[in-house]
């Protein structure tokens, strides 16, 4: 029952930490919960509180990470990039593509805010890759020449 | 040629030495990873003889530290070979490892100023 619960409260995280994870995170959890269970009442109950605890605080921290990352990102340049792409039509795996290269800066300029140059170069790696992966995405579409983008 | 490739490589060490320090539980994560890929559950229990008992980290903990290392890049996504239930593990990238190193060199180097100092107030007494 209180696998069932766990993987209940499991739900609550944002849809990407849930695909990345939550199989794992249930897995994980029924195991040390066996081991605590064989340690005696006392012990299962403070593994039990602890977990929970802590579940609910990784959920709050997840949210209030996506909705920061989704703040910041459209406070900069989605604004302009989701006006026209529901003008124009621009496929998913496109849009997709632009929203990461937007998340990739976004990143990049936290760590130069705070000097981490060590992210920051890996942020910028990461945005070399999503620009040829946009580049071909949109000559896949047919979309080379569009100035839908601001990208 | 050399001299830039030379400068960048310093740059690199410098940048390296000057990072954050790292927080307890992705000391841990990342020291564990240094022996072998692992999955979670793995994770969990080397992490429990890394720190002697001291530190258990619950499995929320775990999953949002490595959540953040697959987002930094210093771990990977790695399928084990031959586990009886999991076969989803993580290993360290070079990213990773390079970051271990600069922060085991950063405790090498404050554990001996630290050492030097006492023996010197030993001594004085």
């Amino acid at each position: 029952m209180i696998v069932t619960t766990y993987n209940s409260l499991l739900r609550l995280y944002p849809a990407r930490d849930r695909e990345l994870f939550t199989q794992e995170m249930s897995s994980t959890f029924e195991r040390s919960a066996s081991e605590h269970r064989s340690r005696g009442l006392v012990a299962f109950l403070f593994f039990v509180l602890r977990e929970s605890f802590d579940l609910l605080k990784g959920i709050a921290v997840a949210w209030t990470t996506r909705v920061q990352q989704r703040d910041y990102i459209s406070d900069r340049t989605l604004t302009a990039t989701a006006h026209n792409l529901e003008t124009s039509c621009i496929p998913a795996e496109v849009e997709e593509a632009e929203q990461r290269i937007q998340l990739n800066l976004a990143r990049m300029e936290r760590a130069l805010a705070i000097h981490d140059f060590e992210k920051a170069r890996v942020y910028s790696d990461q945005d070399k890759i999503a620009r040829q992966d946009l580049v071909a995405l949109r000559q896949k579409h047919g979309l080379l020449g569009s100035s839908s983008s601001p990208i | 040629m050399k001299h830039v490739a030379s400068q960048h490589v310093v740059q690199e060490e410098e940048e390296l030495a000057n990072s954050k320090p790292l927080t307890e539980p992705v000391l841990l994560i990342l020291l564990s990873l240094a022996g072998k890929p692992r999955h979670g559950y793995a994770l969990m229990k080397d992490i429990e003889v890394l720190s002697n008992g001291r530190v258990r980290m619950t499995t929320g903990t775990l999953y949002g530290a490595l959540r953040r290392l697959l987002e930094d890049v210093w771990i990977e996504k790695y399928e084990l070979e031959d586990t009886s239930r999991e076969k989803q593990g993580y290993r360290l990238t070079e990213e990773g490892r390079s970051r271990l190193v600069a922060e085991l060199e950063r405790m090498k180097q404050l554990t001996a100023v630290a050492k030097a100092r006492l023996r010197a107030v030993e001594e004085r007494s």
